[in-house]
């Protein structure tokens, strides 16, 4: 028999394997396919995010569950009506260029997703124009979050921030940015609007900067 | 009173007096030759062997079991012609031609016109580690190694992984690169000196040297910006071999060599302009332009040889490796790993070769393990069962203080065993455990931080009186670890169509690939299981092509070419990567828990 409280504890502990049967178990069951997105996996999200926050897990529980989690949506998403997911805005993310370190920044962008926004990813190593160029094209977009893993591509993700600042659509945007080598004083200093420190305070952080919490 | 006869030993034109009854190897010995006589002279091993060409009988003997009844000139370098020995190294021998001497290849074994034969000299390899640098003196007539010197990399003082030593010079700019690089020229100009001491020789008689090290690691020591190998795509700015002078390289050995620093500075040489100016040059390495000069000068200038590098995180150490290995000529798949913050590995045959380098971090150093430590005495170093549960083996015999790399493998694979921990890498609960050894042991399961442990050692046992145990995030440490270089090589594997059973042979390089258990590491899965029976440590493969390219030209110039000819695979930029690398998390072989 399908349940969101077994969607949502497989997505909890990371069984990518098992999630997408149980999914469609649920949906058999005549359970709201929106009910078992946002019970099921959003929500459970916000709850492995919390316990991350308190030590209670660690990056690679994060990593199964958001791949689990995946693993669901992909089930999940022809029955779903356009507008439940992403109706907090849309969120453009990026590594910025010389970097080429993702697995930080798609966990970001799938915590943040499991908030409830939309999100464009530009990958890894993206030039500053690359990111300018989507903002424009996408003139509804909230945040840009910005991701740097090395210390030695500091110095790209300030020049990608001071890009940001002088274009005109700034005023439109928040700019959040994070990284391994990142810390608040930095992120102060090139001009950022928010920093976090790891994928689940980020999520957090977003909805915050766009005045949802 | 026994009969003297006269011996000449060619080619060093040596003559002694000898009495009847002597065999020729104690003649050797007694005209100052240095034998290789491995056994003893008990006619074992049969690499004494000499080439009467004058004498009452003639044609090839061992010089141990052949007692001298006549005057005779007697041929040396037979050994040398036939097979040559070299380096004890992992596999290979190849004939003595280091290139250091005019038309040497087309006599070879006898010199040309500076009469290799005559003069004895040495040659040099070195292995420039981010945390340690070793130096092996070889004779330059037979190839083996006299003595071997290491010390600690000093550029650890700049940070003690190679992106936060390339940030140190890309903050203090051009300044930052000199001190880098004076700090490791130094310390290899010691080690040439120490091992030149151990063996008896001056740096004087050192003719060659060739040089390996991570593609990081070669750039400081030449005094080329580490920029681009921090920034994507992460591109050596040399990835050609070199041949330099000792002066360029700011090296001191050779037989100009500068007696004593001037006010201890190095020459500054512009290489980065050789290099652009290089570019574009379909030759497989660079000569730089003193070299030129030397060579036609015939200067007997000491010759610096700098193996080529594949990619910004795989550099001359994998080269000297693939070397040593003969990659390209391996009928087997063949997977070659060395092991370390970064994870190199080379996957293929002789038709086809592709390389890749993991970011496996520190765990395996110790590193961000709540225990751990390096392998320094005192550490953790291996762990085995007993009939009561197991003991632990302890480095330098000393109490235990932490846990090492190989140790944390060990209690893993130990922990998974049993039934510890499940597929995911979570702590199961006491009350389920079912093995017997497991519930004989389930007091070791302690609560720290409010998460589940293990304890190895309790506090009463070990030398800092706290406990040492294994908690749930260095689990988890490991699988970060583990995962990303299973990741790399099930890519690699399936980058070349192949599946990991078909992988015939897995060679585990460098110092923690020799030292850990590979039946752990494949029961926490870094390397896969089903190749577990198939794996050979190499040892310091990389040290080992080292010394093969120094000894014979014609290696290096096979290093350049496998630069060429081997695939860099970035793992970044598969789109794959990142499934396969959380795939690779769970442990395989531990208990399904629902």
């Amino acid at each position: 028999m399908g349940s969101i409280e077994e969607v949502a504890n497989l997505v909890e502990h990371g069984r990518s394997k098992k999630v997408p049967a149980a999914v469609q178990a649920a949906l058999d069951e005549g359970i709201d396919p929106n009910d078992i997105l946002q019970k099921g996996m959003i929500d459970t999200m916000g709850i492995v995010g919390e316990k991350f926050k308190n030590n209670e897990i660690f990056v690679p529980e994060m990593l199964v569950a958001a791949k689990a989690m995946k693993a669901g949506v992909e089930v999940l998403k022809p029955h779903l009506a356009t507008g439940a997911a992403g109706k907090l805005g849309k969120v453009i993310i990026a590594t910025v260029a010389g970097d080429l370190h993702d697995i930080g920044k798609n966990l970001v962008a799938m915590m943040i997703e499991s908030a409830g926004f939309t999100v464009i990813d530009l990958g890894v190593d993206v030039q500053i124009d690359k990111i300018i160029e989507a903002v424009n094209e996408n003139p509804d977009t909230k945040i840009v979050a910005l991701s740097a893993l090395l210390t030695t591509t500091m110095p790209s993700l300030r020049d990608t921030v001071a890009a940001l600042n002088g274009a005109p659509f700034r005023s439109n945007i928040k700019v959040m940015v994070g990284g391994a080598p990142i810390t608040q004083e930095f992120a102060d200093e090139i001009g950022a609007d928010g920093y976090s420190e790891d994928a689940a305070s980020a999520a957090e952080l977003a909805k915050k900067l766009v005045g949802a919490e | 009173m026994a009969e003297k006869y006269r011996i000449c030993f060619r080619p060093q034109n040596k003559e002694i007096e000898v009495d009847a009854g002597t065999t020729i190897l104690e003649a050797e010995r007694m005209a100052g030759l240095e034998p290789d006589a491995p056994c003893g002279g008990n006619g074992k091993c049969g690499k004494c062997k000499v080439d009467i060409v004058k004498g009452k009988k003639t044609g090839v003997v061992l010089a141990c079991q052949t007692w001298i009844d006549s005057s005779m000139t007697v041929d040396t370098m037979y050994q040398e012609k036939v097979r040559k020995i070299l380096s004890d190294g992992l596999t290979r021998t190849v004939p003595v031609e280091p290139g250091v001497f005019p038309g040497e290849d087309k006599k070879p074994g006898k010199g040309g016109e500076s009469g290799q034969g005559g003069v004895p000299f040495c040659l040099m390899a070195f292995d420039i580690g981010t945390t340690t640098v070793v130096g092996y003196l070889l004779d330059g007539r037979t190839g083996r190694t006299l003595s071997v010197a290491s010390r600690m990399n000093p550029q650890h003082a700049f940070g003690a992984d190679v992106i936060s030593r390339a940030n140190y010079v890309l903050e203090h700019g051009e300044e930052g690169g000199r001190e880098l690089r004076a700090c490791i020229v130094a310390a290899m100009n010691g080690l040439i000196r120490e091992a030149a001491d151990k063996a008896g020789v001056s740096p004087e008689d050192i003719l060659q040297t060739a040089v390996v090290g991570n593609t990081c690691m070669h750039h400081l020591f030449l005094g080329i910006s580490p920029d681009s190998l921090v920034h994507a795509p992460y591109v050596p700015a040399v990835r050609r071999g070199m041949v330099l002078t000792a002066e360029e390289t700011g090296l001191r050995f050779g037989p100009c060599c500068p007696k004593e620093e001037k006010d201890g500075k190095i020459r500054s040489f512009e290489l980065e302009k050789e290099i652009s100016a290089n570019e574009g040059s379909k030759e497989r390495f660079l000569i730089s332009r003193d070299m030129r000069r030397a060579e036609k000068a015939r200067e007997k200038q000491g010759v610096v040889l700098l193996l080529p590098n594949i990619a910004g995180f795989v550099g001359a150490d994998t080269i000297g490796c693939m070397v040593s290995a003969s990659f390209d000529r391996l009928e087997e798949l063949t997977l070659m790993v060395d092991i370390g913050t970064n994870g190199e590995m080379v996957l293929g045959d002789r038709r086809k070769m592709l390389t890749t380098s993991t970011a496996a971090g520190p765990a395996f150093e110790g590193a961000k393990i709540e225990c751990g430590m390096r392998g320094a005495d005192g550490a953790v170093s291996h762990l085995r069962e007993s009939d009561d549960g197991f003991s632990l083996e302890i480095v330098g015999d000393a109490k235990p203080v932490g846990i090492c790399g190989s140790g944390l493998i060990d209690t893993l694979a130990f922990l998974i065993r049993h039934g510890f921990i499940n597929n995911y890498g979570a702590f199961r609960d006491p009350e389920d455990l079912e093995d017997p050894l497991a519930q004989k042991l389930k007091n070791r399961i302690i609560t720290v931080h409010g998460q589940p442990a293990f304890l190895l050692v309790s506090g009463a046992e070990s030398a800092t009186g706290d406990d040492i145990y294994l908690t749930q995030k260095d689990v988890r440490e490991v699988q970060l670890a583990k995962g990303a270089i299973a990741a790399g090589i099930q890519i690699l594997t399936e980058k070349l169509g192949k599946k990991t059973g078909d992988i015939r042979q897995v060679l585990l390089a460098g110092a923690f690939g020799n030292y850990m258990d590979s039946g752990s590491a494949c029961e926490i899965g870094m390397i896969p299981y089903e190749l577990h029976d198939r794996i050979k440590t190499v040892g310091n493969a990389a040290g080992e092509g080292a010394k093969l390219a120094t000894v014979n030209r014609g290696e290096f110039e096979y290093a350049c070419r496998l630069s060429e000819e081997t695939e860099f695979i970035e793992l970044a930029s598969e789109s794959s990567f990142q499934d396969v690398f959380v795939d690779k998390l769970e442990f395989e072989r531990a208990v399904e828990d629902e």
